[in-house]
């Protein structure tokens, strides 16, 4: 995984720190930190590729927990949505609370906070969440985002 | 042409600052089994 990610054109190789937790089992937790070479952009659409082209898209009952991303770009709030756009890419986030996280009683959700910060006339430059997806074991996951992408692409025709 | 569009779960949150241009510029994958080495 730490090689698939090293790979990545846009990804600084110095960048990338590999922290696994402590004990011998084969199946331990382990996170890979990475960032973009100083003004390019990550393609989360090749990452997927690449690890997709790898053993992990075959029989293996390892997995990932979740993708964290940190995404700078303008965020739009619609009347039924909020999207994050990046300037320049033909890419954007739906974004919403993570129906796992359960907010203390009393505070406000990620995304209210958002709302709030707009609604001020605060300029939101960077969010950072995890996506929608990557959660599983690698090959039910790597199937399952496939399976998106390609209906992503069947309604991208002009 | 739709844009590619992925949902974000923000568990995380939140810089507040101003920035000229967009882009993905830090990941984390949290990752468990022997294949991550």
């Amino acid at each position: 995984m730490r090689d698939t990610i090293a790979r990545q054109s846009d990804v600084d190789k110095r960048s990338i720190k590999y922290e696994v937790e402590p004990g011998s089992g084969e199946y331990r937790n382990g996170t890979i930190t990475f960032a973009a070479k100083k003004g390019k952009s990550i393609d989360l659409q090749k990452l997927q590729d690449s690890i997709r082209a790898t053993r992990l898209s075959e029989n293996t009952r390892s997995g990932v927990n979740y993708l964290e991303i940190t995404v700078e770009g303008e965020v739009v709030v619609g009347e039924k949505e909020t999207l994050l756009k990046v300037r320049g890419k033909e890419q954007q986030f739906l974004l919403g609370d993570d129906p796992n996280a359960k907010p203390e009683q009393g505070k406000k959700t990620p995304c209210q906070r958002l709302k709030d910060a707009l609604a001020k006339g605060k300029k939101i430059a960077s969010v950072t969440g995890r996506v929608q997806g990557w959660s599983g074991r690698w090959p039910v996951v790597l199937r399952e985002l496939a399976g998106k992408a390609a209906r992503n692409t069947k309604y991208s025709s002009p | 042409m739709q844009p590619n569009e992925w949902s974000l779960a923000l568990a995380m949150f939140l810089v507040v600052a101003l920035s000229a241009k967009g882009a993905i510029t830090k990941g984390v994958v949290s990752v468990t089994g022997a294949e991550m080495d």
